[in-house]
Formats: C-alpha cells, sequence, structure tokens
C-alpha cells in the first residue's frame, strides 16, 4: 500500500519540516540546558551532538531505498508484524503526543509570561492546539509551505539575535576544552535531545516526491539546525557567560531584553511575535505525523478522516499539556520526553533498519 | 457544509477566546512609573501602606509622570514600604489608584547603605519580571536615595527626565561608567566585579560624584571623579570625554589646555609559575580642545608631541595610583582583568580568582596618546 496522505511534498519542502520540526520553543532554552553541563563548551557539545541526527537520517534513506514505497506503517507490519507492528505505531503516536504535549505547555508558558499575563492558560493553550489541528488538516503540503514561510520568518528573526553581539565578551568561550572530555561528552549527550524531531523523516520520507534526495534534504536541514544551534549558544556565552546564564530560563529571549534600539524599545515582544508562529512549527509538523500513522493504522481514508483524527490527537495534546501543576515540573517532563527520543528517534530507527537487513530479500519481495 | 459548521463553530470559540479581552489595560489609569529609589526601610511618616514593622525593611520610592496636562505637578512621588521590592510595589495600590506598571521604570537609584548589605536580594524583583527590560541604568546615591527624588527640579519635567539624560550612556559624554541591570548581573561573573555611577547632591543639584566600587552585589567603595575616570580606561569602558594638561619647563608652565579624547584598551597577560603580569594599553585619540600658549603648531613640531606625552604621563600617574588603591583597599577586581587569566587557564584559576588573585598580580600600564587633530587654528 503506498501512503497518500492527501498529497506529496518537495525535497525542498522536508528540508524546511525537518527544520520546522527540530527548531521550536527549546531554541530558547538550549544554551543554559547545555552550558549547565559542558560549560564554555557547550557550543562544542551542540556541535557533536549533531551526529545523532546525521546517523538516523543514514538509517532511514538507507530504510526507504529498501522499502521505497512503503510508509512508516506499512513498513512497521512488514518488518515485525501485525501486532508488534502496530504497537510499535501506537507507541509512536503516543510518543509523538506527550512530547508535543510538552512543547504546546512551554511554549504557552511563554507566550503567558511574556506577552499575556492575565490571559488563562488554557485559552492560550486551546489557541495553538487549534492552529495545529486547522493547519494540519490542510495535508502535508500546506505544511511543507508554511514551513518554507517560517523559515525565512526564523532567518528574519535569528538575525534580530545578533543585535545583542554588541555587548559580546569573547573571553567568556575561552578557553576552549575547560569542561573535558567527560564535560563535553555529557554535555553532547544532553543536547542530543534538543535535536528530536527528525524522527519525523520515518513518516514524512513516503510523502516526498524525489526519494533519491532524501539523504541529502536530511543532511542540508541538520547543517541548517546545527548552525542556529551552535550560533545561539555562542551568542549567548558570549553575552551572558556560563554563569550568568544558569539565573535565565530563557537565556535566548532575555538576550533581547539587554538592548535597546531607539523606536524599537521592547525588542523582545516582536521577536516573540514573530516566534509565536515558529514555536507551533513542531507541533504542527508531528501532530499531522501522529495523525498520519493513526489513519494508515486504522486503515481509513486519510482525505476523509485525517482531520477527524487531527481533533483527536490536538484534543489529547490540550489535555495532557494541561496536566503539570506548574514550569518546573514541564522542565522535568521535558527531560523524561528528552530520554524518549533517545528510544523512539534514535532506537527506532536502528532496529527497523537492523530487522530489515536480518530479513534480507523476504523483505525486499514483500515491498 | 458539516465541516464548514464546525469549522464555524471553533472559529466563534477562538474569536470569543481571543487573548486580548484578558490583557486589556487602559493606559490612561495605568501609574508608568519612571524613576525608582531603593532604599532600607526608615521611619517615617511618608511611607503608605498597612505592613506591619518586621515586614518593613525595605522603602520604595517611585517618581510617576501625571497623563493630564490640566495638572499643576508634572509628576507624584509614592513611596511604599516592604519586605523586598516586589512586596513594597505590592503596597502601592493602598495609596495609588489604577494599576502600576513597574517595567517602563528607565532608572533606579540604590542608597549606598542598602548597596552595602548586597543588591541581588533587591534586583531580583526587576530581574524575574518578565516584562521589565534589562537596560533600567543602575546607579548608587550617596545618602538616601529618595532624597535624590526629592530634590526640586524646575529644568526637566521630572528628576526621572533629568536622571534618564544624566545616566544613560554618560560614558558617551564623559569617563562615568553606566551600568544596567544587565551588566549589574554578567559583572558579577567569576573574576568579574561590577561599578556604578555615584550620585551626589550638590548646590540642591544631582550630579555624578564618582564611582561606586563593587565586591560582586556589595558595594565595598567609591571612587572620587577624578579616580573614576582613571577606572574608566583601565577597565576597558570606551568613553568619550575632555582631560587637562599643564606643561612644565624648567619649572615654569609653558602651556596649559585641554583634548577631547577617546578611550580603547588592551590587555595581555603572561604567567611565570604562579605571578601573573597584566600589561594594559590604554590608547587615547582625538583632537586638541584648547591651549593657552598661542604658539603655533607649524612654528613649533614639538609641541603636538609634548602634549601627547604630557597627557600620557598625567593618565599612567593616575592609573598606576588608582591600581594601587585597588590592590591595597579595595581588594577586588574592579577594572576587569582577571577574565584575560581565566581565558588562559580557566579550569585552575576559577575556583581562586575571586579570592586574593588580584592583589597579588603585577599591573603595568601603558598609555599611547594620538592627537589626530588640533583645530582649526595651527
Amino acid at each position: 500500500m503506498k501512503d497518500k496522505a492527501g498529497s506529496t511534498i518537495t525535497t525542498k519542502q522536508l528540508i524546511f519540516i525537518i527544520v520546522g520540526s527540530q527548531v521550536g520553543i527549546r531554541f530558547l532554552y538550549l544554551p543554559r540546558e547545555v552550558s549547565k553541563i559542558a560549560s564554555e563548551d557547550a557550543w562544542l557539545a551542540v556541535f557533536l551532538a549533531a551526529l545523532a541526527p546525521v546517523i538516523i537520517i543514514f538509517l532511514i534513506d538507507r530504510l526507504s531505498k529498501r522499502m521505497p514505497d512503503m510508509g512508516f506503517t506499512q513498513m512497521s507490519q512488514t518488518l515485525f508484524g501485525k501486532f508488534l507492528g502496530s504497537s510499535l505505531i501506537v507507541l509512536f503516536v503516543a510518543y509523538v503526543i506527550a512530547f508535543e504535549s510538552i512543547i504546546v505547555r512551554i511554549f504557552s508558558e511563554v507566550t503567558k509570561l511574556y506577552l499575556l499575563p492575565k490571559t488563562p492558560l488554557t485559552v492560550v493553550l486551546f489557541m495553538y492546539v487549534f492552529n495545529i489541528v486547522y493547519i494540519g488538516s490542510k495535508g502535508a503540503r500546506v505544511i511543507g509551505r508554511l514551513n518554507e514561510l517560517l523559515f525565512y520568518l526564523l532567518l528574519a528573526n535569528f538575525l534580530v539575535l545578533l543585535i545583542p553581539l554588541g555587548a559580546a565578551d569573547y573571553t567568556n568561550l575561552l578557553p576552549v576544552g575547560t569542561a573535558g572530555w567527560d564535560g563535553i561528552a555529557r554535555g553532547t549527550l544532553a543536547a542530543i535531545h534538543f535535536y528530536a524531531g527528525i524522527e519525523i523523516l520515518l513518516v514524512f520520507y513516503s510523502l516526498v516526491n524525489r526519494k533519491d534526495e532524501l539523504l541529502k534534504a536530511g543532511m542540508i536541514a541538520t547543517a541548517i539546525t546545527t548552525a542556529l544551534y551552535v550560533s545561539i549558544v555562542v551568542i549567548c556565552e558570549l553575552v551572558f557567560g556560563v554563569n550568568g546564564m544558569q539565573g535565565q530560563m530563557f537565556p535566548a529571549l532575555i538576550l533581547l531584553k539587554v538592548v535597546q534600539i531607539p523606536v524599537i524599545e521592547r525588542l523582545e515582544f516582536i521577536f516573540l511575535f514573530f516566534w509565536l508562529g515558529m514555536g507551533a512549527r513542531p507541533a504542527i509538523n508531528m501532530g499531522f505525523a501522529a495523525s498520519l500513522s493513526l489513519t494508515q493504522l486504522l486503515k481509513i481514508d486519510e482525505k476523509k478522516y485525517l482531520p477527524y483524527v487531527l481533533m483527536f490527537v490536538g484534543l489529547a495534546i490540550f489535555i495532557i499539556a494541561l496536566l503539570p501543576q506548574d514550569i518546573l515540573s514541564v522542565f522535568k517532563l521535558s527531560n523524561y520526553a528528552g530520554y524518549a527520543f533517545y528510544v523512539i528517534g534514535i532506537a527506532y530507527p536502528l532496529i527497523f533498519y537492523v530487522t530489515a537487513l536480518a530479513r534480507g530479500e523476504k523483505v525486499k519481495q514483500n515491498a | 457544509m458539516r465541516r464548514k459548521m464546525l469549522f464555524a463553530a471553533l472559529m466563534i470559540i477562538l474569536i470569543i477566546g481571543i487573548s486580548g479581552c484578558w490583557d486589556y489595560r487602559d493606559i490612561n489609569s495605568t501609574a508608568f512609573p519612571q524613576l525608582g529609589a531603593y532604599d532600607l526601610h526608615e521611619e517615617s511618616n511618608t511611607a503608605l501602606g498597612n505592613l506591619p514593622p518586621e515586614e518593613q525593611q525595605i522603602d520604595l520610592t517611585v517618581v510617576i509622570p501625571t497623563v493630564s496636562p490640566e495638572l499643576e505637578s508634572k509628576f507624584l512621588i509614592s513611596k511604599t514600604s516592604g519586605l523586598l521590592i516586589a512586596s513594597a510595589r505590592g503596597q502601592k495600590p493602598y495609596s495609588l489608584p489604577g494599576e502600576y506598571s513597574a517595567g517602563v521604570a528607565s532608572n533606579i537609584v540604590f542608597s549606598e547603605a542598602l548597596a552595602a548589605t548586597g543588591l541581588n536580594k533587591v534586583s531580583d524583583a526587576l530581574s524575574r519580571g518578565a516584562l521589565n527590560p534589562h537596560t533600567e541604568n543602575y546607579s548608587i546615591a550617596e545618602g538616601r536615595a529618595e532624597t535624590i527624588l526629592r530634590v526640586p527640579i524646575k529644568d526637566y519635567p521630572s528628576m526621572g527626565d533629568y536622571l534618564r539624560m544624566l545616566i544613560r550612556s554618560s560614558n558617551k559624554r564623559t569617563f562615568m561608567p553606566a551600568t544596567t541591570l544587565h551588566q549589574f548581573e554578567v559583572d558579577q561573573n567569576p573574576g568579574k566585579n561590577p561599578v556604578m555611577p555615584l550620585l551626589t547632591i550638590k548646590d540642591e543639584k544631582v550630579m555624578f560624584g564618582g564611582a561606586a566600587i563593587f565586591n560582586k552585589d556589595k558595594m565595598i567603595g567609591k571612587a572620587d571623579l577624578n579616580e573614576t575616570q582613571y577606572l574608566v580606561m583601565l577597565r576597558g569602558i570606551e568613553s568619550v570625554g575632555n582631560l587637562p594638561f599643564i606643561i612644565s619647563k624648567e619649572d615654569q608652565m609653558s602651556d596649559m589646555g585641554s583634548v577631547n579624547v577617546n578611550n580603547k584598551r588592551k590587555v595581555k597577560v603572561e604567567r611565570n609559575g604562579d605571578s601573573f603580569t597584566f600589561t594594559i594599553t590604554i590608547s587615547l585619540a582625538g583632537n586638541l580642545a584648547e591651549h593657552s600658549s598661542g604658539v603655533l603648531f607649524t612654528e613649533d613640531p614639538k609641541l603636538h608631541t609634548e602634549i601627547e606625552d604630557q597627557i600620557a604621563s598625567n593618565v599612567t600617574e593616575g592609573c598606576n595610583k588608582f591600581i594601587e588603591k585597588m590592590q591595597e583597599e579595595y581588594k577586588v577586581d574592579c577594572i576587569d582583568i582577571s577574565k584575560y587569566a581565566l581565558a588562559k587557564w580557566r579550569k585552575e584559576l576559577q575556583p581562586k580568582i575571586d579570592e586574593g588573585f588580584i592583589e597579588n598580580v603585577d599591573i603595568k600600564v601603558d598609555v599611547k596618546v594620538k592627537l589626530q587633530n588640533v583645530g582649526g587654528e595651527s
């Protein structure tokens, strides 16, 4: 069976979807989280962590070459049998819902904290989930185009983050290697889960019209994400220093509070205004991926029922996002979600590929 | 049709739930404090509120501009007390109608007594508040901070306006540090210490009196105006200012005048075992503003060099005196050079950089003066 998903996407759109799935709200606190462990070498840890998505892309590319016409659901069932294969899909969907609930909650908290302090959290959350469901219901091609549009906004927004460099102190980055191999390795492990979102390729690869360019697209997307991540860590280190960053919950956002530009008095509000769309991107992309996997698992008409499945996924995200008591509990859950990425994001492609290799020709024949 | 109905229903919910409904604020009934003064609590009948005495530790006095042009007074002063700043802010509604929006104050003045006890506890409310910018200018008042706010002001709409113009970017007009909330925080990183402008009242006018020296968040000393200019040059705060000079030959004054210069600094650190040597190169570049002798530069080419040498000599002497005072009296790195040692030997030095490091290093100063222009007269 060939996955339809209502439409196909171009390789270029796939690049934007991957970047969009990775660079969201976590971008705002990545520098603090990694520098807490790898101190001055946080940028190096973030750079080295990019090896994980590179391996994942390579594995998914190999898989797609072995079973080019299969979607994620069909591949899972072919490789592991109906029961285990379906269980793996359900687990994937549960992971996506949980992960995105945390992302949406953190983003709603930031919106509430900086922009809408008196608006109830439920309302802010609802607004996000509504958009996720609505955009997702328009299909993969619209998601691809939206990701492309938001990517250009991201670049413009990123340029704004260069303004505080006037307050930079280069000694904050030196000497390289302060954290030692141990610190850099631990920092790299912590940084890996900021590349979560790459696993979306498991679902989206079947929608790409030119599968021969999958590897190239994945590599370009990872290069973009890595460049953005390393840059923001370097900027935050230069402006705050490692110690100065630890007291800031969202250092990348606080960057914009340290400079004053005539006319535009409050830069962070402008940044956040544009970031609203970007923060929702991972949830839109992954929410769509979860819904598509569910429709394929249930063997229902994607075109007809995808919006309803999306509503169900959206509702689940909304309810789970409301569960944590406060932002600190959300950050704790975010760490667990990071561990889950090691299982779903890294182990899934590996297990799938190893199984495909082990089953060899048999799988190829089924395909 | 069903999908359209569903979409319409969702849109209605979205419109009803539009977030602005909750965060709407009437700008005319909002109090925007322009300037805040933070003091240790003092018994007085000017502070308003209802907290028991043991919960009154800090006095918060603010200047709030009045919005109506019909009012005679252009601003009002509101003082409340509390455990800390947010607690003192919490007392404002008892005496101040309308909403209180603390996020727009551009200047905060701390009393020196409060600064000596440590400012992080009171700065936290500004840093933590998501709506506060981190560009608020910090300064220290000699004596109580609220007295600064209460000095009668005639030439500006309010003391808030006056201090905003006086303090913001003060380093662009003279050798005076301008410290923001952000700088105050990052200057507490290992090996660093903040400095702030010191305000004083002279002839019923608020003016700079020098700089306040900090050990992390605690004020530990003062530098007068003369010392402050060397502090600024040594610290590498890029400034523009005027430096006077007197040239003497055979015990006779041969020329005097002043130059307008900007400063830059370079720091080199060398290590020999446990002894560290810092070489600070201060480059001053600018123009001759005036000189008294009337000697033409075209006729006496040496004069140009003599002025440069005299300025270099004055600044070197001033800087060396300041370094001596820093190492013997302040005992903290207020000239921000330890970071260069950290940049080379961070792992080893970071744990001890703030304890007895700066007192035991050798600091050399090399001043280079370049007068690029001597004005329209030769």
